[in-house]
C-alpha cells in the first residue's frame, strides 16, 4: 500500500477559542430555555416587580422631600399630622444611613426573599434543558466527541443556569436598586444603599451558584424530563415540609430544606433584625411604634436559626455535583 | 507506514465486566473495518479512540497523541455514534452550526459549512426546517454522518453508519465515505454487516470477546488463519472427469460431486500452490468451465474461520 500524507489538513480558517465555544453551549441552551412560553412568562413577571420595587423606593425617596406630592398630600390629611410628617422628615434627612441605607436594606431583603420562589421555579423549568435532554437523546456523545472537554460541557451548561436566574433575580433587584435610586431626590442614595446592593450581590452569588448546581444535578438523575422535574419539586415542597416540623421537634429537620438554607443565607446576609433594631432604637415615634409592637416572628422562615445554613448548602451542593460528574460520565 | 492508531497492552473493564482484554494492534492509513459480533468490544474500543473512554489499563495513541480527555485531537476527529445520539427539538442547520463552532470554526463560516455538509450527505432541502425528532432513521443518521465530517476531521470514526439506511442510502454514504477516504481522511468503520465493509474497506480489525484476533487485508488474514483450506465451486460439462484431475495431482482436501447441476465443489490444500497449477489442470481435464466462485474468499467465511 503506498504511504498517505497524513499531515493535518483540518479546518485551514480562523480557529475560536474555548470560551467562544462555551459561549455557544451557553446560547443554546438559554435559546432552548426561553423557547418556553411559561419561562417568558416568568421573566416578564420578574421584571415587572422590578417595577414595583422601583416605585416603592421612589416613593420612599419622597418622603425626604418636604415639597414632594407625598409629603404634602399626607400633610393635608390632617393638620396636626402635618408637624409630624414635617418633623419627620427632617429627621431622616439628617440621618440618611438610617433612612436610606436601613430602609433599602430592609426593602432589598423583602424584594430578593419574595424573588426566591421565582428563582427555584426558573431551575424548574430549565431542568428539562441542562442535561436531561442530551442524556434522553444521548446527544451527549456527540457533544463528547467534540473539541471540548466535560469541564467545558459543565461551565456551558452551568452558564445555561446562571444565564436564566440572572434574568429572573439578579438582573430585576440590580436594576431595581440602579433605576430607584437614579429617580431618588439625591445622588447620594447611591451611596447611602450600597450596603443594600452589596447584600443582594452576596445573596445572589450564593443563591444562584447553589441553584446552578443543584439544578446540574438534579437534571443528570434521569433522562426523563418529567422525572427529573418532578424530583427538584418534591425535593422542594417536602423539604419546605420539615420546615414547621423542625420547628416543632428537631431544629436540624428545618435544614432538609433549601429555600429554608436559602432564607437563613439570606437573613445572615442582609441581617434585617439588626436594621429592625436599628430603627426601634433611633428613629423617633416609629420607633416607640416598634417597640410596643416587639414580638418574636411568627413563621420558623423568618426567625434566625442557631445553625447556620452553609453546611446545609455545601452539602445540597455536594451531592448534586457528583450526581452530575457520574451522569455525565460516558459508560 | 505511520499508524492512525497505536494500541499497546490496552484493557478497558466496565466493573467487572470486560470490554476490551490486554489488545495490541495498529491501524494504519485508509479505510479500515472493524468486525466482530455484539459485544466483541468495537464499540468500546471506538469511545476509546474518540476519547470518550480512559483506558483502564494501556496505552492508545491516535494520530500520535493520548485522545483521553484531549479537544486538540478531537478536533482533527469525527465521530460518528451507533445509537440514537441526535436532540428531537432541534433543526439541523442551527444544530450542526453550533457543533461546528464547538468544533473551533468562527460562527460566519459554521453556518455554511453545515449547510453544506447537509447537502453532501443529500439531506433534501425541503426537510431542513423540520424539527430532528421528526425525521426518519435514515435521515437521522445522514445528520449523524454529517455532523462527524462537519469540521473536516483528518480521522473520521463510525459505529455502524448504515444503520437504518435503506440500500440506495447505503450506496451512498459508502460513496461518501469512500470519496472522503480518496481526499486523504482515514476512516474506521464498524458494521456487522460483512458484505458491505467488505465492499467499503480494504483493511480490517477482527475482535471476538474483547480480543483482537487478527487484522490486515483480506488475503493477510487469510493466510494467517491456521489450516486454511480453499474452497472453490466449478460449474462445468464434465465435474466428474474434473474432479478425477483433480485428485490424482493430489491438491484435493475432499470434494462434492454435484452431477445434476453439473457442480463440483472442492476444497484444496494448498491454495498458493494451486492457484499456480490450477490453469494447466483445467487444460489437462479438457472441460467446459461455465462458472468459478470461491465463496469462502468472502469476509464473512473469513470472520468464521478466525472466530472459530
Amino acid at each position: 500500500m503506498a504511504l498517505r500524507d497524513i499531515s493535518y489538513r483540518h479546518w485551514q480558517g480562523r480557529h475560536e477559542g474555548i470560551w467562544h465555544r462555551r459561549r455557544v453551549i451557553v446560547e443554546a441552551g438559554l435559546q432552548a430555555c426561553l423557547q418556553n412560553r411559561w419561562m417568558r412568562y416568568l421573566v416578564s413577571f420578574c421584571w415587572l416587580t422590578t417595577l414595583v420595587q422601583v416605585s416603592v423606593l421612589f416613593a420612599v425617596g419622597q418622603f425626604l422631600v418636604a415639597d414632594s406630592i407625598i409629603v404634602q398630600w399626607a400633610a393635608h390629611l390632617n393638620p396636626q399630622l402635618q408637624t409630624f410628617v414635617r418633623g419627620f422628615t427632617a429627621w431622616l434627612d439628617q440621618h440618611p444611613e438610617i433612612s436610606v441605607g436601613t430602609v433599602q436594606n430592609l426593602l432589598f431583603y423583602r424584594y430578593a426573599t419574595l424573588l426566591m420562589p421565582t428563582a427555584l421555579l426558573t431551575v424548574a423549568l430549565a431542568i428539562p434543558h441542562l442535561v436531561s435532554r442530551d442524556l434522553s437523546s444521548n446527544a451527549i456523545v456527540i457533544y463528547a466527541s467534540k473539541a471540548v472537554t466535560r469541564l467545558d460541557y459543565a461551565i456551558g451548561k452551568a452558564g445555561v443556569a446562571l444565564g436564566l436566574l440572572s434574568l429572573t433575580w439578579l438582573g430585576p433587584v440590580a436594576t431595581a436598586w440602579f433605576v430607584g435610586n437614579l429617580l431618588a431626590p439625591d445622588w447620594s442614595f447611591f451611596w447611602h444603599s450600597r450596603h443594600a446592593l452589596g447584600h443582594s450581590l452576596a445573596l445572589g452569588i450564593v443563591l444562584m451558584l447553589f441553584l446552578t448546581v443543584l439544578g446540574l444535578g438534579v437534571s443528570a438523575v434521569s433522562p426523563r424530563e418529567k422525572a427529573t422535574v418532578g424530583l427538584f419539586v418534591a425535593l422542594w415542597l417536602v423539604g419546605n415540609a420539615f420546615v414547621p416540623l423542625g420547628a416543632l421537634s428537631q431544629p436540624w429537620l428545618k435544614h432538609l430544606s433549601f429555600q429554608y438554607n436559602l432564607s437563613q443565607a439570606a437573613l445572615a446576609i442582609f441581617q434585617p433584625d439588626r436594621d429592625l433594631a436599628t430603627a426601634r432604637d433611633q428613629v423617633p415615634v416609629l420607633g416607640d411604634m416598634l417597640r410596643r409592637s416587639r414580638r418574636r416572628p411568627d413563621s420558623p422562615w423568618l426567625e434566625r436559626s442557631p445553625q447556620k445554613p452553609w453546611p446545609a448548602l455545601i452539602a445540597f451542593a455536594a451531592v448534586a455535583t457528583t450526581i452530575f460528574q457520574r451522569r455525565t460520565r460516558p459508560e | 507506514m505511520t499508524p492512525i492508531v497505536h494500541a499497546t497492552g490496552l484493557s478497558q473493564w466496565y466493573g467487572i465486566v470486560m470490554g476490551l482484554n490486554n489488545v495490541s494492534f495498529e491501524i494504519g492509513p485508509g479505510l479500515v473495518g472493524l468486525v466482530g459480533p455484539n459485544g466483541a468490544g468495537k464499540s468500546t474500543l471506538i469511545q476509546l479512540i474518540t476519547g470518550q473512554f480512559r483506558p483502564s489499563s494501556g496505552s492508545l495513541r491516535v494520530l500520535g497523541e493520548n485522545p483521553w480527555n484531549n479537544p486538540r485531537l478531537l478536533r482533527r476527529i469525527g465521530y460518528c455514534p451507533e445509537g440514537e445520539s441526535l436532540p428531537p427539538d432541534h433543526q439541523p442547520v442551527p444544530w450542526l452550526s453550533g457543533l461546528a463552532i464547538l468544533s473551533g470554526l468562527p460562527p460566519s463560516d459554521a453556518r455554511q459549512r453545515a449547510e453544506t455538509l447537509l447537502d453532501r450527505v443529500r439531506l433534501p432541502r425541503e426537510h431542513w426546517h423540520k424539527r430532528l425528532g421528526q425525521y426518519s432513521k435514515g435521515m437521522r443518521q445522514r445528520v449523524k454522518l454529517a455532523q462527524a465530517l462537519l469540521h473536516q476531521p483528518e480521522f473520521l470514526v463510525l459505529d455502524e453508519p448504515m444503520n437504518g439506511l435503506d440500500p440506495l442510502g447505503r450506496q451512498e454514504i459508502a460513496h461518501i465515505l469512500k470519496e472522503s477516504a480518496a481526499q486523504g481522511t482515514h476512516i474506521v468503520v464498524s458494521s456487522h454487516i460483512l458484505a458491505e465493509l467488505e465492499a467499503l474497506c480494504r483493511e480490517f480489525l477482527i475482535l471476538h470477546w474483547g480480543r483482537v484476533l487478527a487484522s490486515g487485508s483480506r488475503d493477510e488474514l487469510r493466510t494467517d488463519v491456521p489450516n486454511w483450506a480453499e474452497q472453490l465451486q466449478v460449474r462445468c460439462d464434465q465435474p466428474e472427469t474434473l474432479a478425477r484431475v483433480l485428485f490424482d495431482a493430489g491438491v484435493l482436501l475432499g470434494f462434492d460431486l454435484d452431477a445434476d447441476h453439473e457442480t463440483l465443489r472442492f476444497r484444496v490444500r494448498d491454495p498458493e500452490s494451486f492457484y499456480r497449477r490450477w490453469l494447466g489442470l483445467l487444460e489437462t481435464s479438457r472441460v467446459v468451465v461455465y462458472e468459478i466462485r470461491s465463496d469462502n474468499r468472502s469476509l464473512r467465511q473469513i470472520f468464521e474461520k478466525v472466530t472459530a
